[in-house]
């Protein structure tokens, strides 16, 4: 073989071997490219996969936390409805031990010392009573506050088995004047279906009226009020009065205090003052 | 004295180059210009050889399409001359191909991509240089190296191919030309 041909040669081989070096060198850039890549799409997974657990779990937590508050909230609901349950369960018996206790009071003899103890416990029981009432209602608001910001908060609807009790109570006012200047209003006081007028005026006095039972008319004669008693030698007594929504005006009623019934929103009053002689009006009006 | 032949045979080169450059640019580093200046010092010798290659890069350089080359100008010119010793030692170790397709044409190629090889490298470290100067470190030439290495193959494996392909044909046509290789060599003022 000719020596040119063996350079020739030669110098074949070398090119062919630096190709193939430029090729390893160009085939182990990309390498490491993909290999760097590879280790950053991976650190990433890494890094999302990291901050997936971090949110599932403070996910789990939350709704762990949201469950309780559901579960608390179920709970206290449940209360609830034993409390008004419970409310109107003794709401009842209350109703029912009222009802015996005025009935037992309009008919009594007023000379009868059980009279007078009935007619201050009245008062004091239905204090108790309207007091109660008003300590549910509050409860019940509260609750319904409660009820309604869970719902808002949490996009939910916890309505189920609850049930509110209306405990609205009737109301009527009373006027008492005693004629000197000196009068006094019981405005929106708390009564019950049933009750006349007599038996609102013991409980708006603590008890603190005197009587004449007359069995034959079934009906009491008022003779004081809160220590302020009829006056034979001045002629002066107790009237009462009806309040005509019509005529805006005082009427004087036409039957007794245990014939007026209370119902809500009644208006009636009583006044001391002089009797007409002549037509046994009284000569005074209410203020 | 043939000043005159020897001037027009390196505008005749050099604008031959500078056409092809034009004509390849979108082919990243593959180029006749390679080829042409290692014919030209095949067939006319180191001095032409190096004042086609001097004067072809300089232009390229600084009317490129990719903009002017800048500091990098004088090492693409040291690396074309690369071409013309490859092409006048090529002239004395193998006689001139006496038909455009024998299967000695591939020893050009090979001698072509041996200078691409080193051409490459060189441009490579001189960038390399450039953008990292005065702080430069051995592992941010080898950066530099490693990131033109998809160039490099292009180029090799263009050189090889051209070279193979083209150069015995321009060799033997400018010996014809010029009769023989004796008198080709004496335009060399």
């Amino acid at each position: 073989m000719q020596t040119r041909t063996l350079y020739g040669i030669m110098v074949v081989l070398i090119a062919l071997l630096l190709l193939s070096s430029s090729l390893a060198i160009y085939y182990s850039y990309q390498n490491q490219q993909l290999a760097s890549q590879k280790n950053t799409i991976q650190n990433e997974l890494q890094n999302a996969s990291s901050k997936y657990s971090t949110l599932a779990s403070e996910y789990n937590s939350i709704l762990s936390t949201y469950n309780g508050s559901v579960s608390s909230f179920k709970a206290l609901a449940l209360t609830y409805s034993q409390a008004s349950a419970s409310f109107l369960s003794l709401s009842k018996e209350y109703n029912i031990t009222f009802s015996l206790l005025v009935n037992a009071l309009s008919e009594m003899n007023t000379s009868e010392p059980a009279y007078t103890n009935a007619s201050k416990t009245l008062t004091s029981l239905w204090q108790e009573y309207t007091t109660l009432v008003a300590q549910y209602k509050q409860l019940s608001s509260s609750f319904q506050e409660i009820l309604t910001n869970f719902n808002r908060e949490n996009n939910a609807t916890l309505l189920g088995n609850i049930q509110p009790i209306s405990v609205s109570l009737l109301t009527s006012n009373i006027l008492i004047d005693f004629g000197n200047g000196t009068y006094h209003w019981f405005n929106e006081t708390a009564i019950q279906p049933g009750w006349n007028f007599y038996v609102a005026t013991l409980v708006v006095t603590n008890g603190n009226v005197v009587a004449t039972w007359y069995p034959q008319y079934s009906a009491h004669f008022v003779t004081g009020i809160d220590g302020v008693f009829n006056n034979n030698a001045q002629g002066e007594y107790w009237f009462l009065w009806t309040w005509n929504s019509t005529s805006s005006s005082w009427q004087v009623a036409s039957v007794g205090a245990d014939q007026l019934m209370m119902y809500n929103g009644s208006i009636y009053a009583w006044t001391y003052c002089l009797e007409n002689i002549t037509n046994y009006m009284p000569e005074c009006t209410p203020h | 004295m043939n000043t005159s032949r020897t001037i027009s045979i390196i505008a005749l080169f050099t604008s031959l180059v500078i056409v092809t450059n034009y004509a390849l640019v979108e082919l990243p580093n593959v180029k006749l210009e390679d080829t042409l200046v290692f014919a030209s010092a095949y067939s006319f010798g180191l001095k032409i050889g190096a004042y086609v290659a001097i004067a072809s890069e300089l232009i390229w350089g600084i009317l490129s399409p990719y903009g002017f080359g800048g500091i990098i100008i004088p090492f693409l010119v040291a690396g074309e001359l690369l071409y013309v010793f490859a092409g006048f030692f090529a002239s004395k170790l193998w006689p001139k191909p006496q038909k455009g397709f024998q299967y000695e044409n591939i020893f050009f190629g090979a001698l072509l991509a041996i200078c691409a090889f080193v051409w490459d490298t060189e441009t490579n470290i001189a960038t390399g240089l450039i953008m990292m100067w005065p702080h430069v470190h051995l592992l941010g030439l080898i950066g530099y190296e490693l990131t033109g290495a998809v160039f490099m193959v292009f180029h090799e494996v263009g050189d090889f191919v051209i070279g193979s392909a083209l150069a015995p044909i321009l060799i033997l046509y400018f010996s014809r030309v010029f009769s023989d290789s004796k008198n080709a060599q004496r335009i060399v003022a």
